[in-house]
């Protein structure tokens, strides 16, 4: 029965087919209970820095709170301004959130990675498909015809296309080194030699600062800094629509963690403990290292974050990359 | 219309254009050819100042502030405020009202220093009908005047830090000022409208083991403020946020009226506690800190300065606290010689004033607040001109305002 | 009726007040503001520019035959207060020094607020005599403390705090205008301050003040009629049915 999971190496048969859509269907359960806790643990986690209790009302320790808050945007009305662009007001939530989700496809959670696609270009196909969300966020702001909105969504789209270079330069470093653009080949040369966090370490940290402005999280939460634009680019967003993106937001957190994990920390690789529980660790390490940020920082400003981008990062990101590729070349 | 009497050309937070789609969808101008690609001429891109409405609902306004700000991109042409949401009527109010009955009305214009509109009117009826106030209540005034000061001044740092999106500070300054309100609560009965002080003195002496517990809380403080330099002071986002922002001089400063913290930021030392000695403040020793660029982080800083003095202040206030009544020999009505009295105390956001026109009857003739933060929110126009619409919270959370005064 | 608090000023430790006070002072007359009254003067800023006058005032208030225990304010008539005649003159020493640089007929009378030097100017010279008294040497009055105006059913009446940071002086100057069609020259060119406290008085009293860059309505609606702090205002909610517009007045 084995073989049916490993629907890569063969010929594709009705049961695989079958496979694949269960697999999907997991995937999809599973992240949404990540994305539900991860917003828990956030609140309870903040909660604790900064000597509150967070939620625990609903359910024990205020377990159930998330479902609660999702029940809530469920029964919500769903408004659509008069004056909005109705149909990319609609349009928008489902362009932003899709993406987000077809990221998790190619990542390896084990090393068999049972649900999702050994693809020889993964690394490829999460930027590429991880840039279509700024489509579903600018319009959104540009739809809702309110101009908080449109400023949120406009700095939503500078910031995420700035930080989409280094991002990705920090992660060419990786892709010299291991030899391949496919995630799991990644890890598997990681697991043979050493976690590319220590030799990609400068690699390592740019990407940590441009995934943060990715996920467009503190300090980098100017598209929906509340203190100045109120919302950013969802204001007029309510419902289940508003929590599509904010779905997508989470999503994007675990899918980053799951990258940075599947990089840079050897993936499912790691001694005694099952690949899925180091897999899950090492993710819930990097999320939790945004709740600390966002628990510490203040707000950087937008202007700054723009020359941050281009005037720091990118060059760490390009010498870097650079000293990657002579050194591996030499060697 | 009620909310917004200003008319339709002022509706917050629509476009006046109508929709979106009518935009996009707007003919060609004539005599312009249309790009080979069949999208808008060059000349069709409008470049158009937008309006925008900041408030009056809006998270960092800190009440019902509204600006009306022209912004030209990210660029702010001009800022407009729109004030009066909030405007009760206080002056008129207590044209009606028995110089006691005015206290509890003066809790409402600076809600967050209620003590010291308290007493910055009651200093001024003493004054004018030249009334002792025993020792021990003013000594138990210029302790809860300058524990005011701090829980005020924690919730500057508070909230201003919160407009710069960092959120812990907020709450560890809410739970800072949780003990001094509890302080508070304890001598008066009330967590914010504390109604405490009266003409000649103050209502209720200290309960049993109330001043210990303030001993207690001084030390603590200290190491919460040491808590929040640490946090705050040094973090690079913090200062490139703030440093050079909203900047302007000792000159500009004089000639708008301003004054408190706002003043001192631009190196000019004056603090009516000194240069207009009022209470008891000639007998402790304090400083008044300065700023040297009168930018946004000198307020900042200043505002955390100056809660340490006013801890020393609190200090020699308990080792000085003498016995005795604590509320003098006042008339059952009182009735104040006809005349004219002003009289500015040094309150958390500046010159705070009480100015009375008596008429020898038991209710002023005409009573006006010298409202700091009214004053100080003038020049808040002056200094958002030509800004980025980024700095705006920046600048307009370092000008402290509270709109329960600008407002009165 | 009472002691002041500047006698517990002087059982303190030293400062420059008790300085320049003679031991006798204990039990003197004087308002508890009479520090501020009399001198204005910081203790700290200007110690040593202030006391020349304040000191005679002092000394004078120390020697009065008529301790504040022995006269009830109430009381009349009572004896000129000390402050007071500081205060007069000081008005009159401000009032020549200012009598050069304005035209003829710009005073109408000299005296003291409470502890203050007053000073009642003819309206159309309001903002000149705040421009004179900006540039005064040894005066400057550069600061506008309080700037409000009052309806004494006769006339209305406009008062100005102004302050010397400098020095420490404090006076009053104000000016009156006639109810009906009130008009007060603006010193927003010489205060910048003063632009909303006039937008305020404009509302709430109907002074119309000339000159001023941008009048309108500040608390109350642009579209609101009447003016709520004159004595004769009448709310209109306690009348009629209103429309909160003001389409129906």
């Amino acid at each position: 029965m084995p073989a049916l999971w490993l629907w890569q190496h063969g010929p594709v048969t009705w049961p695989h087919v079958l496979v694949m859509i269960l697999g999907a269907i997991v995937t999809l359960a599973v992240t949404l209970g990540v994305v539900t806790y991860t917003i828990y643990a956030e609140r309870k986690v903040i909660g604790w820095m900064q000597g509150r209790i967070g939620p625990n009302r609903v359910g024990p320790f205020g377990l159930l709170q998330s479902f609660a808050d999702i029940f809530k945007l469920l029964i919500k009305e769903d408004i659509v301004p008069e004056k909005a662009d109705r149909s990319l007001f609609l349009l928008a939530p489902i362009i932003a959130f899709v993406p987000s989700f077809m990221t998790l496809a190619v990542i390896p959670f084990t090393m068999r990675h049972i649900f999702t696609a050994d693809f020889g270009v993964g690394l490829l196909y999460y930027l590429a498909l991880s840039a279509i969300t700024i489509h579903g966020v600018m319009l959104g702001g540009w739809a809702s015809n309110n101009k908080y909105a449109l400023i949120g969504g406009m700095r939503s789209a500078a910031q995420m296309l700035s930080y989409e270079v280094p991002l990705g330069m920090s992660l060419v470093g990786v892709a010299l080194m291991s030899g391949s653009l496919n995630l799991n080949h990644i890890v598997l040369a990681q697991s043979r030699t050493v976690w590319y966090v220590v030799p990609q370490i400068v690699g390592f940290c740019v990407f940590l600062v441009a995934a943060t402005a990715e996920l467009n999280r503190t300090p980098f939460d100017l598209p929906e800094a509340e203190s100045e634009l109120v919302a950013g680019y969802h204001v007029e967003y309510t419902g289940f629509r508003f929590a599509f993106f904010m779905l997508t937001e989470y999503v994007y957190v675990f899918a980053m963690g799951c990258l940075a994990a599947t990089l840079f920390l050897g993936g499912w690789s790691g001694p005694f403990l099952p690949g899925w529980l180091w897999f899950a660790i090492k993710v819930f390490a990097f999320i939790f290292f945004q709740f600390w940020l966002r628990a510490t920082m203040p707000r950087i400003r937008v202007d700054q974050l723009m020359s941050f981008s281009w005037k720091v990062l990118l060059p760490i990101a390009m010498l870097n990359l650079v000293g990657t590729a002579i050194v591996t070349t030499l060697w | 219309m009620a909310l917004i009497p200003n008319g339709t050309d002022r509706e917050p937070m629509r476009s006046e254009k109508g929709s979106a789609a009518a935009q996009n969808s707007a003919p060609a101008a004539q005599g312009h050819a249309p790009m080979p690609y069949g999208g808008p001429a060059v000349d069709d891109i409008r470049m158009e100042e937008m309006l925008l409405n900041v408030g009056p609902q809006h998270p960092s306004t800190h009440g019902v502030l509204r600006l009306l700000v022209r912004a030209r991109g990210e660029t702010i042409v001009e800022a407009d405020p729109v004030i009066g949401y909030l405007h009760r009527g206080t002056e008129k109010l207590a044209e009606n009202l028995q110089y006691t009955q005015i206290i509890p009305y003066t809790d409402r214009l600076d809600y967050l220093a209620s003590m010291i509109n308290n007493y910055a009117l009651c200093h001024t009826v003493e004054t004018a009908i030249d009334l002792e106030v025993p020792e021990r209540a003013e000594h138990l005034r210029v302790l809860v005047m300058e524990m005011q000061r701090i829980a005020s001044h924690l919730l500057f740092i508070g909230a201003y830090l919160l407009d710069l999106g960092a959120m812990s500070p907020f709450l560890y300054a809410f739970q800072e000022r949780e003990r001094i309100v509890q302080l508070f609560n304890r001598i008066c009965g009330a967590r914010l409208t504390y109604n405490y002080m009266r003409i000649g003195g103050v209502k209720y002496d200290a309960p049993e083991g109330w001043l210990d517990d303030v001993r207690d809380f001084v030390p603590w403080m200290k190491g919460k403020l040491e808590m929040y330099d640490r946090l705050i002071t040094g973090n690079e986002i913090f200062l490139n946020r703030v440093r050079g922002i909203g900047v302007f001089d000792t000159k500009t400063a004089l000639a708008y009226g301003i004054s408190g913290v706002n003043l001192r930021s631009t190196g000019m030392r004056w603090d009516l506690r000194r240069n207009r000695p009022y209470s008891i403040y000639d007998r402790f020793e304090f400083d008044i800190p300065v700023g040297q660029h009168g930018d946004c982080f000198d307020r900042y800083y200043l505002h955390l300065l100056e809660m340490e003095q006013s801890l020393r202040i609190i200090e020699q206030v308990l080792a000085q606290m003498p016995d005795g009544p604590v509320l003098g020999k006042v008339p059952k009505i009182i009735r104040v010689p006809a005349g004219e009295y002003y009289c500015g105390v040094e309150g958390a956001r500046g010159e705070l004033g009480f100015y009375i026109v008596a008429d020898g009857k038991d209710k002023p003739y005409r009573l006006k607040i010298r409202k700091p933060s009214f004053v100080n929110l003038q020049l808040l126009p002056e200094l958002l001109r030509g800004q980025s619409l980024s700095n705006l919270i920046a600048i307009l959370g370092a000008v402290d305002i509270v709109l329960g005064e600008v407002d009165a | 009726m009472t002691e002041d608090r500047t006698q517990k000023t002087e059982s303190s430790p030293p400062s420059s007040e008790a300085a320049v006070m003679p031991p006798a002072a204990p039990g003197m007359t004087g308002p508890p503001d009479a520090a501020s009254a009399a001198s204005t003067a910081g203790s700290t800023a200007s110690a040593d520019a202030a006391p020349e006058k304040a000191s005679s005032a002092k000394t004078s208030a120390a020697t009065s035959p008529s301790p504040a225990k022995a006269a009830p304010p109430k009381k009349a008539p009572p004896p000129p207060n000390p402050w007071v005649e500081a205060a007069k003159a000081k008005a009159e020493e401000l009032a020549q020094a200012l009598a050069s640089q304005l035209p003829n007929g710009w005073l109408e009378e000299v005296g003291a607020v409470h502890h203050q030097p007053m000073l009642r100017v003819r309206k159309q010279h309001f903002p000149a005599v705040f421009r004179a008294a900006h540039a005064l040497p040894s005066w400057e009055l550069d600061y506008l403390v309080c700037y409000t105006a009052t309806d004494y059913k006769e006339h209305l009446e406009v008062v100005a705090y102004v302050e010397s940071t400098k020095f420490g002086h404090m006076v009053c100057i104000k000016t009156r205008t006639e109810r009906e069609a009130a008009s007060v020259p603006s010193i927003v060119s010489v205060h910048p301050g003063a632009n909303w406290e006039e937008r305020e008085m404009f509302d709430l009293f109907g002074i119309e003040f000339t000159g001023h860059p941008d009048l309108r309505r500040i608390m109350m609606w642009d579209e609101y009629v009447g003016h709520p702090l004159r004595k004769d205002f009448v709310d209109p909610s306690l009348t009629e049915e209103v429309n909160r517009d003001g389409a129906d007045s």
